[in-house]
């Protein structure tokens, strides 16, 4: 048990959803979010092209890594969000990701709710905020 | 553009099952995230082997075994809510089932018992 604690521990230092500017427990709240919507733009893509999209949307920002990225496609597929397609590619396959009708549902909430608490926090830290020290 | 031959695509795909990815579907998924990685580096000049080598550090300290003990975490975390769902609705059933018995045994079982005294009482006097 405490082998398994200390194991996880680790990982999270060794840079799981690699990221220039946020913090891991903002991408790790968000990345479902991120891959929905993407997808339930663009239709479907591959994972290479999804850390590439991202990357460049947001200048850079944010980079997801392999690491992340996959283990969470698999696991939205488990769940009956996304549904794959193979093709080959010279000698290799290519699965290609979309979403599924209840993936694309999924998508519009999470959408929307993240929208949403993101206008409440802007609230909430502008309430709040630490004023600049000539107030005082 | 780009494209790996034959050769290349052999050599990354017994790289990743050397690196201990088991998983089928995984492997696929790693196989042409690398190539494509190294396709469009060398699309900017870089040669196979610096762009191989470039690729597979951006995996990270943990490397390719680590994706995957990911994602094996993240299927049994989903596993293991699903069976927490399940023995919730089955706890939830069997406590509704002995609710009602209790009730029904209140309404009920009074009347059962004094039907049985009054047919005592009745078979007593015929004797």
């Amino acid at each position: 048990m405490h082998k398994k604690i200390r194991y996880n521990v680790w990982m999270h230092k060794k840079l799981m959803y690699v990221c220039l500017m946020y913090s891991n427990e903002l991408i790790k709240g968000t990345l479902k979010t991120i891959v929905l919507s993407l997808l339930a733009k663009k239709g479907r893509m591959y994972g290479y092209e999804i850390t590439q999209h991202v990357k460049e949307e947001t200048d850079g920002k944010i980079q997801l890594t392999e690491g992340a990225l996959y283990p969470l496609l698999h696991r939205l597929e488990a769940e009956g969000l996304l549904e794959t397609e193979k093709e080959n590619i010279g000698k290799r396959v290519r699965k290609y990701y979309r979403l599924t009708e209840s993936g694309n549902n999924q998508a519009t909430s999470l959408a929307a709710e993240f929208q949403e608490f993101s206008k409440t926090m802007n609230r909430l830290l502008n309430n709040f905020s630490l004023k600049p020290s000539y107030y005082v | 553009m780009s494209e790996l031959n034959e050769q290349q695509v052999a050599l990354i795909s017994a790289y990743i099952k050397q690196h201990g990815i088991a998983q089928n579907t995984l492997h696929d998924d790693l196989l042409d995230h690398v190539c494509t990685s190294i396709e469009r580096q060398m699309d900017e000049g870089k040669s196979f082997e610096a762009a191989f080598e470039q690729t597979i550090k951006l995996f990270g300290p943990g490397g390719l075994k680590q994706v995957q003990q990911q994602t094996f975490e993240l299927l049994t975390e989903m596993n293991e809510n699903m069976k927490k769902v399940a023995s919730f609705s089955i706890g939830i059933v069997l406590s509704i089932y002995t609710f009602l018995s209790i009730v029904a045994l209140f309404l009920f079982g009074r009347n059962v018992n004094s039907d049985t005294n009054v047919l005592k009482n009745v078979n007593f006097e015929i004797s």
